[in-house]
């Protein structure tokens, strides 16, 4: 199977899907559906995680007959992945996005430092 | 007036033209120190140069055409009412000189020319907004709105600190819970009303309308230049509105927090890094060590220049715009 590098864009529920993996662990297709709202297809949910597998964001592990579904990584990497995304996207100026502060330089460090000491000698 | 005194007059516009052109980028970095001072004039400046050039060029080839005259390329009937047209967009009178060029020429390539490049930018934008939006979606997925300090807020769960804004649609200021939790209440406070700064002045449609006109036409040195500083103007007037609501101390305690390096920057990253070299320095401007009258020379130079070129176009595309209107009825 092979895997998307980064963080992958994920469709409405395929996202349902990921939290509902996060926040119960291990399960299977029928567990899954079991937490999703309406009564979606086995064998929708079962392509979903196929896809989802397919894009490095879970892994699927043989328990005695039944196969069980988790996470490869936790909410929180994913969040922090999609914010490195963001984060290159915005200095790519491909959207509009405004940082307070990108990097600052060692020398702009230096003038931010120097001014605050100013600031409190005058206290 | 003669047409050696029009073609000399033309002539002049076209040599302000490739000045401004060329010499831009050198013209906008030596009035830097200048500009960061009244930053919201710096903006206009720049973004009023950037839409001035291109039209200024369109202007002087529809200007020419009412001095040279060529063989005619149209049928007779089509030719007549093209000669009837310019005759009624021309408010100088004007001798004409005899080319080989066809006049005609000197209004269909610029005007076809104009016509794909405004495509183009609206192709351009369009793509930036999308951009935007799906960038927007995803992050507010991951992301929870809370009051904070008098503010509507998204705040991401990331231990690492930052914020940036998205324009009001989108979802508007976003922190990460880390900036949060690392900034004091008012260092929050500065960082707030900076991100606030952004969306009251519009700053996300500027950048975006910006780049759009600037990815088209990069190859003007001066539209080049002009777009990658406009964003330290930008930044500086927020900053200037944020000092009006806190204190200076507070935000410059922030920047130093939120500009420590913590996510990985790439290759996009560090070409950004030296993106901004020409701009004027945010962060020496918000201390206050770039003081003296530097600048204003060049500064006052850039803009009579494009007051001028503007001036210019004006003239040119509303006596077109004009006879079109009237259906090219002579007086």
């Amino acid at each position: 199977m092979s895997i998307e590098p980064g963080i992958p864009t994920l469709g409405p529920l395929e996202e349902q899907v990921m939290h509902i993996l996060w926040d119960h662990g291990k399960l299977t297709v029928r567990e899954v559906i079991e937490f999703l709202p309406g009564d979606p297809a086995y064998t929708t949910i079962a392509t979903v995680l196929r896809h989802l597998g397919r894009k490095g964001m879970v892994t699927t592990v043989k328990d005695g007959r039944t196969a069980r579904h988790s996470a490869l990584m936790n909410r929180e990497q994913y969040t922090a992945g999609i914010m490195d995304q963001v984060l290159s996207t915005s200095r790519d100026r491909s959207a509009s996005i405004l940082h307070f502060v990108d990097t600052i330089t060692a020398t702009d460090r230096e003038l931010l430092l120097e001014y605050l000491q100013q600031q409190e000698g005058r206290k | 007036m003669t047409a050696a005194s029009a073609l000399t007059v033309a002539l002049i516009i076209g040599i302000s033209l490739a000045v401004i052109g060329i010499f831009g980028p050198a013209l906008l970095r030596h009035a830097a120190p200048a500009l960061a001072k009244t930053p919201h004039l710096a903006v206009a400046l720049l973004i009023g140069g950037i839409l001035v050039w291109p039209t200024t060029l369109l202007a002087l080839s529809l200007a020419l055409a009412w001095v040279l005259v060529g063989p005619a390329l149209l049928p007779q009937k089509a030719a007549l009412v093209c000669e009837q047209c310019l005759t009624a967009a021309n408010p100088f009178s004007v001798e004409s000189i005899q080319t080989t060029l066809p006049t005609v020429l000197l209004l269909v390539i610029p005007t076809v020319i104009a016509a794909m490049c405004t495509v183009g930018i609206a192709a351009q934008f369009m793509a930036r907004v999308r951009c935007s939006r799906s960038t927007a979606a995803r992050v507010q997925h991951e992301a929870y709105r809370r009051p904070l300090l008098g503010y509507n807020v998204s705040v991401v769960h990331d231990h690492r600190p930052w914020a940036l804004t998205f324009s009001p649609r989108l979802g508007g200021i976003t922190l990460s819970s880390g900036a949060i939790d690392q900034l004091a209440d008012d260092e929050l406070e500065a960082v707030l009303a900076h991100e606030q700064a952004h969306m009251d002045q519009r700053h996300h449609i500027v950048t975006a309308l910006v780049d759009s006109i600037a990815a088209q036409l990069r190859w003007v040195p001066f539209i080049r230049e002009a777009a990658e500083v406009l964003p330290d103007y930008l930044e500086i007037a927020a900053d200037q509105q944020a000092c009006r609501k806190v204190n200076t101390t507070a935000l410059v305690r922030a920047l130093l927090v939120l500009g420590e390096k913590k996510i990985p920057t790439g290759t996009i990253g560090s070409a950004a890094g030296t993106l901004f070299a020409a701009g004027p320095g945010r962060i020496p401007h918000l201390v206050g060590s770039s003081t003296g009258r530097k600048g204003y020379v060049p500064a006052l130079a850039a803009g009579s220049q494009i007051l001028l070129l503007g001036f210019v176009s004006v003239i040119v595309l509303l006596s077109y715009a004009i006879a079109l209107l009237t259906g090219c009825s002579l007086p």
